[in-house]
């Protein structure tokens, strides 16, 4: 195994931290941390990045114990959320100087890669510009270029892109897709936003409170979640009482058809443009649906309809 | 309800501008008037207008004291910002405790009275000192530039770590982390990141520190022996020949090396506000900066060298206080005591009471200073700030001979009194807290006002109830140095010191030139003591406002 | 809430150290009332038949206080019994000659000051004529040697200040030098480097020495002696208090300064030696002198009275050891053999009209040691 992380474990003042990890992850492979903050995931992340000393356990890589090395000397590069770019040097010279004391290139060697990788996010040009002048997508762009400079075995990031506007955050989130793909580098990514984990992810880790409460694909975490913490994470859901246990079932199979006899009024109604959410009420439970396309947007606050959903699709969960 | 409101903003609006035209018509009477009232003697000999003062400038004798004065300025502010360096890194790589107990170690080694550290100097390394010739028999002989250099690093460094120190709290520690992240190791990282970074704050210290020592008179006076500067000079010129207008001359000359200062100080500032103080709670606890390699072994040599020096200097004060080495061999002796002049302790309160009021006033006004110029962003507040800071630069002794002219006549006649003294020391010291208010502000967000504003507060209310309170820290800080300073200066008040009026410091320095040091020692001592005992109170008052007002 | 518990803290502060002030201030005033009540009564029962009513009489500026500006080591010790005597409290700032002129030049003469008491005699006779200084013969002059005072009235002079050399045996023996007689022996090359003195520019005493031997030598010979004195001196000290500690604590082997009963009082705590020079022996006087801008003439004229009075001298001679001015008080035992035939025969008019001109001289001769 590339990368694996047994018994990690590094507490502040007893309650906050990481309190215990087995993880182990795939070379190339993109694994997302995914959890609320506090629950552990940049602990992890800082462990791995070696600015953190762990109280128990070990990282290995490539089967090497790395846990007490210096940040300096592990071939694992990191993202910050900030960027933490160097104010005092230009674009060039900060992807410039990972190769000088990482790959130990002398300033002349280092130039050209230092353009190759500019090239590779997209920013020839820029190489002269100061970090002040250029926009916050292009700074993260910037960033991205320092870290994968240096050849890592391991990029981290550490949620490179919530300083983003949305529009900008979906696109350089599908640009990072493509790099990882076509460069095959092991990308450890830490969020709390359930879209990027689902979208970006090989695997996702999702955190409680300093343990990992499940690992899986996206869609294993989205269709079987392990408990109702994940499962409301990860997704909306409605959870329904039966004579069986509580159940789970999605918003988005949940059905509802016009029916002036039926059991549920439409209570409120938000429209998202591709999909339309719904609350509707029998009385005694609040049911959230959501309906996709033209039709799907066409109920209004009052109607009354009948509702129900598959049986298939509703899965079991037992409390922890 | 309308017109009550419109009322209230209007009262607070004319508060506001009263409070603003009393600080500049301080500024104007107590700063600009008695520095003019002293450089207008420069132009003027038996009534004529005359340049000969400053001609006289550029004779080879005065040219040699001129490449003296830049030889001991520049080798001192150059090493005592390189010792300040490191001594700073030492306090930005420890953590807790160890980081506190240094901090404070440099805040109370800024007591240090006038001469006695000259004094212990030549007791431990002079032809018969202790340490040189009892020790390692030795007989060296400490006059002379050297001296002068070595005692103007020990008395500055205290100073210029804590300055510099603030531009390493401004630090993003996230820097750090990608650069150590990135490959490089903790020397490579000093190296490349932090220094650049602290750079604007080194070069402010650097000519801080520089016009400081230009226009430190004291030090050469003592240990120079033959080797004479500028300062020495005009003050020579003041005491025996009394031809003020030639030390006028000489005073005014050194105010371009002070502009060019606050020049660089100004750059700072900026550089300052413009980095981030990105969310940090991370890299606090994380080992991101730990010293090793050549740089942590310079670190922590200089901090042994600075503690070794630090105890050498105070143990010697205390030491001579009370015993007698005179026969070659050590007695203790309580002798001293009794042979403190009459007006001793009343000399002391007084002491004690100036500088209170001084240090409260001023600490005040820095701030205010800090409010109207960077916050209110008023139009000529800059110049304001910058004559503000005048009185630090030039001379002491050339400051408190203005006041000597300025106010000896009617109406403006506070000679001999007590008000003259506080006056003196307070406007001379507004720049101290006047600087770390402006450190502080830069940290404060901008919003905080309008919001302020935008929820119905007059100027007023936002002055004391919002502004004040959030200054406290700097105000405590700025009164416990203040405070310090005005219990060990001397330059500027010994013309203003009247009989009945005079203070401690000045008694010392009398003591002193009468050469009676172990007088003078035990003079040195009560002062330390009792400027510790007030620095601590305020520490801990400062503490209480931390836990209090988060 | 906070600013009130400051304010608080402060009062107390300032509360506690103000009785601290009061308290230790007891002590002194007891001891000193102990000794002038073994001097009263002793003048009471010579004196029996004063009456109350006369002895109030006596004391016609009771509770004025004067202010005078000190460069007369120990005298302070004599305040109490003047206080006592007269009613009239002391205030005093000790300050140099030099620096008290400089003050009172940017002051235009107003000070606060009434009296000035000791220092150097060339300061006050810039003072005189910058018109500074109030015109007052004192009855009790007329028993000081008209050499000693201003021909015109405006300083008397207090006490004579000779001056000598002081000498460190220790230093002396380890380097195999034998005790300088003269003042041309100081210009011996064995003693390069060894001796100290302060800059004539600043110290009263040294002008004096300076003046003195120039005007005993005769100018060609007298600079030529120190020419020769100043290859020996490695620089000149800021101040007239620093050659006699810097020689006991053996920084040099010879010390040039005046020679008072605070210097002969170094020969009981550290290995030096007291000498005054065989061949000429320069002298300053000490004055006294009131300020024209002072409010309390009557006052000031009392206490210079009292000084001048044959007790005011002797209380003088009590707290610091010198040769007074007055022909009937007695050289103190303490300052050692004054041979007064060797005390030069100076004119004090020209250490005032002199003083630039010679300065300047001093300065091409001496500049680079000393500064002006």
């Amino acid at each position: 195994m590339f990368l694996q992380m047994l018994g990690l474990k590094k507490l502040y003042d007893q309650e906050k931290g990481l309190k215990y990890l087995d993880l182990e992850i795939e070379e190339g492979s993109f694994v997302t941390l995914l959890g609320p903050s506090g629950c552990g995931k940049t602990t992890t992340l800082n462990l791995l990045g070696g600015f953190l000393k762990a109280d128990e356990g070990k990282i290995l890589l490539e089967g090497e114990d790395i846990t007490s090395l210096p940040p300096e000397r592990r071939p694992v590069s990191t993202v910050f959320q900030s960027y933490a770019l160097f104010p005092h040097l230009n674009v060039l010279e900060n992807v410039c100087y990972g190769l000088r004391f990482f790959r130990g290139m002398k300033k002349k060697e280092a130039i050209p890669v230092a353009m190759e990788q500019l090239a590779s996010v997209g920013l020839s040009g820029y190489e002269k510009a100061a970090i002040s002048e250029i926009s916050g997508g292009q700074q993260q762009r910037v960033a991205l270029a320092r870290a994968m400079a240096t050849n890592p075995k391991i990029l981290l990031l550490d949620e490179p892109l919530s300083n983003l506007d949305a529009g900008l955050r979906i696109q350089l989130r599908e640009e990072l897709k493509e790099l990882q793909k076509k460069l095959k580098i092991t990308m450890v990514f830490v969020t709390h936003d359930q879209e990027e984990a689902l979208s970006l992810s090989d695997r996702i880790v999702v955190m409680e409170k300093g343990t990992a409460v499940q690992v899986g694909t996206p869609r294993e975490i989205y269709f079987h979640p392990a408990s109702s913490y994940v499962a409301s994470f990860v997704g909306k859901v409605n959870y329904l009482e039966t004579e069986k246990g509580t159940r789970i079932v999605r918003p988005e199979d949940v059905w509802m058809k016009e029916d002036p006899d039926g059991a549920y009024r439409v209570e409120t109604v938000s429209f998202m443009g591709s999909h339309t959410l719904y609350e509707i009420s029998d009385g005694k439970t609040v049911l959230k649906a959501d309906l996709f396309g033209i039709d799907g947007s066409r109920f209004r606050p009052g109607d009354r309809v009948k509702a129900g959903w598959d049986d298939v699709s509703a899965r079991l969960i037992t409390e922890r | 309800m309308t017109t009550n409101r419109k009322s209230r903003y209007l009262a607070a609006e004319l508060a506001d501008r009263l409070i603003l035209a009393a600080l500049l018509a301080g500024i104007g009477m107590f700063i600009i008037y008695p520095i003019c009232s002293v450089v207008v003697t420069s132009f003027f000999k038996d009534g004529h207008f005359t340049l000969e003062y400053y001609q006289a400038l550029f004779t080879a004798k005065s040219i040699k004291l001129i490449k003296n004065s830049l030889k001991v300025a520049v080798l001192s502010s150059v090493l005592t910002t390189g010792f300040a360096f490191f001594l700073s890194l030492a306090v930005f790589a420890a953590k807790g405790k160890r980081k506190q107990f240094i901090r404070n170690s440099l805040v109370f080694t800024m007591i240090s009275p006038p001469f006695v550290s000259s004094l212990a100097y030549i007791m431990l390394f002079g032809r018969r000192g202790l340490v040189t010739y009892q020790l390692l028999g030795l007989s060296v002989n400490p006059y002379g530039w050297h001296g002068v250099v070595i005692l103007q690093v020990i008395g500055s460094i205290s100073f210029a770590t804590l300055m510099l120190s603030t531009s390493f709290d401004h630090l993003d520690r996230r820097l750090i982390l990608a650069s150590r992240d990135l490959g490089a190791t903790t020397t490579e990282t000093l190296w490349n990141v932090i220094l650049p970074m602290v750079r604007p704050g080194i070069l402010s210290v650097l000519f801080m520190l520089f016009t400081m020592n230009l226009a430190d008179f004291g030090t050469p006076v003592v240990i120079g022996g033959s080797f004479k500067t500028l300062a020495t000079e005009a003050y020579l010129q003041v005491i025996s020949s009394s031809k003020l207008g030639k030390a006028s001359a000489i005073s005014v000359f050194m105010v371009p090396a002070a502009v060019l200062a606050f020049f660089f100080y100004y750059r700072a500032m900026k550089a300052n506000e413009k980095s981030t103080g990105s969310d940090r709670a991370d890299a606090e606890d994380s080992d991101a900066f730990t010293l090793n390699g050549p740089a942590g072994v310079m670190t922590w040599t200089i901090t042994i060298v600075f503690y070794v020096i630090m105890l050498l200097k105070y143990g010697n004060i205390f030491l001579s206080a009370v015993s007698n080495s005179a026969s070659g061999s050590l007695k203790f002796t309580l002798e001293y005591f009794g042979k403190l002049p009459r007006s001793q302790w009343s000399s002391f309160q007084h002491s004690l009471i100036y500088s209170c009021i001084a240090a409260l006033a001023a600490s005040l006004m820095g701030i205010l200073l800090s409010y109207y110029t960077h916050r209110r962003k008023l139009k000529g507040m800059r110049s304001a700030e910058f004559l503000a800071s005048l009185p630090y630069i030039i001379p002491g002794t050339f400051y408190g001979l203005g006041y000597v002219a300025a106010f000896s006549h009617k109406p403006f006649y506070i000679r001999g009194t007590a008000a003259i003294i506080i006056l003196n020391l307070a406007f001379r010291q507004i720049s101290l807290t006047n600087k770390s208010a402006n450190a502080m502000f830069s940290g404060i967000n901008r919003k905080i006002e309008e919001a302020a504003r935008d929820l119905g507060a007059s100027r007023l209310n936002i002055l004391f109830g919002i502004i004040l309170p959030l200054m406290k820290p700097a105000f405590i800080t700025g009164f416990i140095s203040i405070f310090t300073s005005c219990m060990t200066s001397v330059g500027a008040i010994i013309f203003l010191i009247s009989p009945g009026k005079n203070v401690a410091s000045a008694e010392l320095f009398q003591s002193i030139e009468n050469g009676r040091y172990g007088v003078a020692s035990v003079q040195a001592v009560v002062i330390i003591l009792a400027t510790l005992g007030i620095n601590l109170a305020f520490m801990s008052m400062l503490k209480l406002s931390k836990r209090g007002g988060k | 809430m906070k600013k009130r518990a400051i304010a608080a803290f402060m009062a107390a502060a300032v509360a506690a150290s103000a009785l601290t002030g009061c308290q230790s201030s007891k002590p002194a005033e007891t001891t000193a009332a102990e000794t002038t009540a073994a001097e009263t009564t002793v003048a009471e029962t010579t004196a029996a038949e004063t009456t109350e009513a006369e002895k109030e009489a006596d004391k016609p500026f009771e509770g004025t206080t004067l202010n005078v500006m000190l460069a007369y080591g120990g005298a302070d010790a004599s305040f109490d019994a003047f206080t006592e005597k007269t009613g009239i409290k002391v205030e005093y700032v000790e300050i140099s000659t030099g620096k008290a002129l400089a003050q009172l030049q940017a002051e235009n003469g107003n000070t606060t000051a009434d009296v000035w008491f000791g220092g150097g005699v060339d300061s006050y006779i810039s003072a005189k004529e910058l018109g500074y200084l109030e015109q007052y013969e004192s009855p009790e002059a007329e028993a000081i040697n008209p050499a000693y005072r201003d021909k015109d009235g405006y300083w008397t002079g207090l006490a004579l200040v000779p001056a000598g050399f002081l000498v460190n045996n220790d230093v002396l023996k380890e380097k195999n030098l034998e005790v300088p007689k003269t003042w041309e022996d100081l210009t011996k090359p064995e003693y390069k480097g060894e001796i100290i003195m302060a800059s004539p520019a600043i110290s009263g005493t040294q002008y004096a020495i300076l003046n003195g031997t120039l005007q005993a030598y005769g100018e060609e010979k007298g600079w030529e002696v120190w020419k020769g004195i100043n290859e020996n001196v490695d620089f000149y000290a800021q101040g007239g208090g620093e050659p006699g500690p810097k020689c006991a604590a053996g920084e040099f082997g010879i010390a040039v300064l005046a020679m008072t009963g605070g210097t002969f009082a170094m020969e009981d705590e550290y290995p030096v030696t007291a000498v005054y020079p065989e061949d000429m022996i320069p002298w300053t006087p000490a004055p006294i002198a009131i300020f024209k801008s002072s409010e309390n003439k009557d006052a000031a004229k009392v206490f210079v009275d009292y000084y001048l009075s044959k007790e005011g001298q002797e209380a003088l001679r009590e707290a610091d050891a010198r040769v007074m001015a007055r022909g009937d008080v007695d050289v103190p035992a303490e300052i050692g053999n004054v041979d007064s035939s060797k005390l030069i025969d100076q004119d004090v008019a020209l250490f005032g009209s002199q003083r630039e001109e010679l300065l300047e001289k001093w300065e091409a001769l001496a500049g680079d040691k000393d500064s002006k």
